[in-house]
């Protein structure tokens, strides 16, 4: 696969700070790129450089080997954008909100026609075609979103965040349409705060904080990366009085703990240094929380590991 | 551009807060105001009969029976009455006015009563007075001491009607029609970016291919029909259901609409570049402008006139040229508003269009 994006050294001042610092990295022709950060590590000025929303101190941006300084017109016509927030018109029916956007980058008549509609097709809302912002759901919002920035089949497309606060049957479905979207042989830059998402269908991964590129790769290229540390994952049942402050406090100061998290499904992953073998000090110090355990397992590190690993910070 | 202009009407004509202020909120302006202020400004003042009196006490023969001829002469109208005092005292309650002729050589002392417009009236009957007496003199010191003989006859005037039969609601549709221009076309402009950036479709526009000041123009473009909409509306209701006269002539009613048009244009333009230069609401500085300059301008009431303010304030201006126009078919002051509105509307496009093409919205 050749390279269809490549940044070089950029630079993005806002006057003595530095939100992106020197980063370079180029994203293949036909792959989901998933670019992962802390918030504030610089993932949407480097976004907003690629979409020439916002300009750049120093550095070089190319897109299909064009350079976004000189070709931005013609580059401007590869682009499609799909933003965290969803950006549409409340007035408009879901198919001509689809139709505007497209009909921005040239499309006319029945080819705007039909692009739209399979569009509207592909993020499975043609039932709903008729239908205005206000009267759907949050996750018909956010695919009527992508549809609007995929309507005009673009070669690049940018999402940034596209399923945040979705239900899990729209989630699936975006993320499916995301694969197919790639098979269908465009590029896609990636972002997203769910790191199981990431791992899911991002071909190439890179981790940014503080405006540098801090690793890229494969998922598994990235895991590799970790190889001081063993997870210990334990599955219990947090109840309404559970002092997670306290929790987190308490088991961080234990010998051989690096890192600590708990997920959304009460489940607690914890950090351990490869020297620990033996793990009762942990379950005596979970028990005087009160905490039962369902399950126990051990885990191989994953990229919430490395994440913490390299940033020193959870994804969100 | 076409796409951004269909667009924007598609949303302009959907939204029902957007309809309602174009098309409701002036209808309902212009029956509660219009009404109202009818009522509180009666554009008719009746002066009603003036009983005056006048007493003698000056042996400057000739002067007092001058003033005595003039005064018998007001007799000729029935509404006034002419009573000569036998003396001063006990007498200020019964007549509008006292008119007391005393002294050597002869002083004029006017009494006044309780009410203004009757004071005001004999006032201007005397004053007319010694003002034709100065000129007697003067013609008389060209002419040998000689009055040359000038007979008016009380046919000489003849009273005609002006064609228009006026009253105070002309007056308050011409002032709600600006204060409707004003206030839209202050507010739209700056309301219309900050749409853009709370629905988020600004960074969606400005990633597409089109020029940013194509989409500038658009969105300028974009307003006509609520301009257009407006206008008829407040007019035509005003005119249909208040009696209300605009020009006297079709074509003095299409300049003053050309006017009003080109007017809302610039205040859009201007409201819209305001729009693009600050990421706030720019209705915070608009909403105060355009209140104080129509109050000031005498837009809520014609008892407001602040010297030295008031004729500087643009709804003022706007409101005499289409009062030259409707009143005196004076066309001078609205060709010049309607240019001048037309160069600022280019200008404003211009310039809020090329700072938005070179401003960067997100960080």
């Amino acid at each position: 696969m050749n390279e269809f994006v490549v940044i070089k050294n950029l630079i993005k001042n806002y006057g003595d700070f530095c939100a992106v610092d020197n980063l370079s990295f180029s994203v293949k022709k036909g792959e989901i790129f998933g670019l992962l950060g802390p918030n504030g590590a610089g993932k949407s000025t480097t976004l907003n450089a690629i979409t020439m929303l916002s300009d750049f101190s120093k550095g070089e941006i190319s897109i299909d080997g064009m350079n976004i300084k000189t070709d931005y017109q013609r580059i401007k016509m590869l682009i499609g954008i799909v933003p965290q927030k969803i950006a549409l018109y409340d007035h408009l029916t879901a198919i001509e909100n689809v139709k505007f956007f497209a009909s921005l980058y040239g499309l006319k008549g029945k080819a705007l026609l039909l692009a739209a509609k399979e569009a509207l097709g592909f993020v499975n809302l043609s039932e709903k075609s008729n239908l205005k912002p206000r009267q759907m759901s949050g996750g018909m919002l956010r695919r009527l979103n992508i549809a609007c920035g995929i309507a005009h089949s673009p070669k690049l497309i940018i999402m940034d965040e596209p399923t945040v606060g979705v239900d899990t049957q729209s989630r699936e479905h975006i993320l499916e349409s995301i694969k197919i979207l790639r098979s269908r042989g465009a590029t896609i830059i990636y972002t997203s705060h769910y790191m199981n998402e990431v791992e899911e269908i991002c071909d190439t991964i890179a981790i940014i904080d503080k405006g540098r590129l801090i690793a890229s790769g494969t998922k598994e290229e990235l895991v590799s990366l970790v190889t001081n540390l063993k997870t210990v994952k334990i599955q219990t049942i947090l109840n309404s009085d559970f002092n997670k402050d306290s929790f987190i406090k308490q088991m961080s100061a234990l010998t051989h703990v690096k890192h600590i998290r708990i997920q959304e499904n009460d489940v607690i992953k914890i950090d351990l240094s490869l020297e620990c073998d033996d793990l009762t000090f942990i379950f005596d110090k979970i028990s005087e929380f009160g905490l039962p355990f369902i399950s126990v397992n051990s885990d191989v590190p994953d990229l919430d590991t490395l994440f913490i690993a390299l940033t020193g910070k959870e994804i969100r | 551009m076409k796409d951004i202009i269909v667009n924007d009407l598609k949303e302009f004509f959907r939204d029902k807060s957007s309809l309602f202020f174009t098309i409701f909120f002036p209808i309902i302006l212009v029956f509660i105001l219009g009404n109202l202020l009818e009522m509180w400004n009666n554009s008719e003042t009746i002066v009603g009969e003036l009983n005056i009196a006048y007493y003698v006490d000056s042996n400057d023969d000739y002067k007092v029976k001058s003033i005595e001829q003039f005064l018998k002469g007001l007799e000729k109208d029935e509404a006034i009455s002419l009573k000569k005092l036998e003396k001063l005292e006990n007498s200020a309650n019964q007549y509008d006015s006292i008119i007391a002729l005393s002294g050597s050589p002869m002083e004029v002392t006017l009494y006044k009563g309780d009410d203004d417009t009757k004071n005001n009236t004999i006032n201007a009957i005397m004053s007319s007075y010694l003002e034709l007496n100065d000129k007697i003199n003067y013609v008389m010191s060209k002419n040998n001491n000689q009055i040359p003989e000038i007979t008016f006859k009380d046919e000489y005037i003849s009273p005609k009607n002006l064609g228009t039969n006026r009253n105070m609601i002309d007056y308050y549709a011409v002032t709600m029609t600006v204060m409707i221009v004003f206030m839209t076309g202050g507010i739209a402009g700056s309301e219309s970016f900050q749409s853009l950036r709370k629905n988020n479709t600004i960074d969606r526009l400005i990633i597409s291919p089109k020029s940013k000041l194509s989409i500038f123009i658009g969105k300028m473009i974009g307003f006509s029909p609520m301009i257009f909409v407006q206008l008829a509306v407040v007019m035509f209701v005003s005119w249909k259901f208040l009696k209300a006269n605009y020009a006297a002539s079709f074509l003095g009613n299409i300049r003053l609409i050309m006017m009003l048009i080109a007017l809302s244009y610039a205040l859009i333009s201007f409201s819209s570049f305001l729009g693009i230069l600050f990421n706030f609401r720019t209705q915070a500085i608009m909403m105060p402008l355009m209140w104080v300059t129509m109050f000031f301008g005498g837009t809520f009431s014609r008892e407001v006139y602040v010297e030295k303010i008031t004729p500087l304030m643009p709804p003022y201006i706007v409101q005499k040229a289409a009062f030259d126009l409707i009143n005196f078919n004076r066309f001078e002051l609205v060709n010049k508003i309607t240019v001048v509105s037309l160069i600022l509307f280019v200008t404003f496009t211009l310039t809020g269009g090329y700072i938005f093409s070179k401003r960067r919205e997100t960080a």
